[in-house]
């Protein structure tokens, strides 16, 4: 295919990426891996690369907007960020020994959960205010804005949430995705924060885990401008879009096709892996 | 406070934007044959190692003055990398305004992770 054309439509489709991503936070990262690897047939190495660059910029600019209004817990952002950063590293440093065809595999593993997880409701129960030792020690409970007015919450099981986000940090460098569902749902059911919390503190902590393992791939060559650039450029974009629209679209449908979508992207990117 | 910290991170990421897109339009309308030509988008089916662009700073420097349009982009994205750093850093001054010590050190450790990836001193 002729590279003008080529630079040209993957730009487009990242737009799109962009928007949708920051429409139903499924992330640029699961749409950019198969068009890049079906599409294009781009090597999976440099589809990651494009794909973890994609991803800073679908969720740097709505994380901006969250900590303004005041429902990201930054303390327990940074403080995760060290359990996924070191996870990304490591992550990033051991893809480079596994086979392609279990990346796409993990990918595809990855992939579904992240559909499944879109469709699922959050838990609902009522805040646990409970305060675990750790949590208050490390000066983790805090409150978020309701139609109440801010309402506190506390936050528990810091090791395991250290532990699932170290592992959230070493599959998105492994895979090219921003893995912002294990990381809410590692917030929200195991650490029994707001939905909301979990959810504006994933989204803070995503662009941090990418640009870890997005150095990493950097300095390995695995990011090629000529796939990289117009990808995060369109993301950027899309993700701009995609914020602005968001009061006025209903996600729910959305969200649905979106999930058949990827899921049957998914399945066939296994397909053409292994026959 | 969050307010500064939002409109720095915003403007990061457009002068990351724009800058890719300059260094797009430029390797679009330019083609130089020097440092890196447009390679067909058929030559990205198999990765080697050896054969990929602008590795480091240094390396984007050299495309810079060659006026490869390439370079440019891959210097976006290196400032888009960076736009995810550049925010640890000020959550980090801005524990230290507040005197929260533990968590200075917290986002010192975070920062030491990130800088060990991008300065390339891991592989």
């Amino acid at each position: 295919m002729d590279t003008h054309l080529a630079m040209l439509i993957l730009m487009l489709v990242s737009i799109a990426a962009g928007c949708l991503g920051a429409l139903t936070g499924l992330g640029g990262g699961v749409v950019i891996m198969p068009v890049l690897i079906i599409g294009f047939g781009v090597d999976v190495r440099y589809a990651i690369g494009a794909s973890l660059v994609a991803v800073i910029a679908t969720s740097s600019g709505s994380a901006a907007a969250y900590v303004r209004d005041g429902f990201t817990n930054v303390r327990l952002g940074i403080l995760l960020e060290v359990a996924t950063v070191a996870g990304a590293i490591v992550g990033a440093l051991i893809a480079a020994y596994v086979n392609t065809d279990a990346i796409i595999v993990l990918f595809v593993c990855a992939l579904f959960y992240s559909a499944h997880a879109t469709l699922r409701p959050p838990a609902s129960r009522p805040i646990d205010l409970i305060p675990d030792p750790l949590a208050t020690r490390l000066k983790l409970n805090s409150s978020y804005p309701t139609s109440k007015g801010d309402t506190p919450y506390s936050v528990h099981n810091v090791p395991g949430g250290l532990l699932l986000m170290g592992g959230a940090g070493v599959l998105s460098a492994m895979v090219g995705i921003g893995s912002g569902i294990v990381k809410v749902f590692a917030m929200d059911r195991l650490m029994r924060l707001p939905f909301k919390v979990s959810t504006t503190t994933s989204n803070f902590m995503i662009g941090v885990t990418a640009a870890a393992s997005s150095a990493v791939y950097l300095h390995r060559g695995q990011i090629e401008p000529q796939i990289a650039g117009p990808v995060a450029f369109g993301a950027l974009i899309g993700a701009l879009v995609g914020a602005r629209i968001l009061p006025r679209v209903n996600t729910y449908w959305l969200r649905r096709i979106f999930a058949c979508v990827v899921i049957v992207s998914g399945i066939e990117l296994v397909r053409r892996t292994f026959t | 406070m969050e307010v500064i910290l939002a409109k720095l991170l915003t403007s990061m990421m457009a002068v990351a934007g724009t800058t890719i897109l300059i260094g797009l339009v430029l390797a679009f309308v330019h083609q130089p044959q020097g440092i890196q030509g447009l390679r067909v988008f058929t030559a990205f089916t198999t990765f080697k190692t050896a054969d990929a662009p602008y590795r480091t700073l240094l390396e984007i420097r050299d495309g810079l003055f060659a006026g490869d349009g390439l370079a440019i982009v891959q210097l976006g994205l290196f400032m888009l990398i960076a736009t995810p750093i550049v925010r640890v850093c000020v959550s980090l001054i801005l524990f230290a305004r507040v005197r929260d010590w533990m968590y200075v050190s917290i986002s010192a450790l975070v920062l030491t992770g990130l800088a060990l990836g991008l300065l390339g001193w891991i592989q």
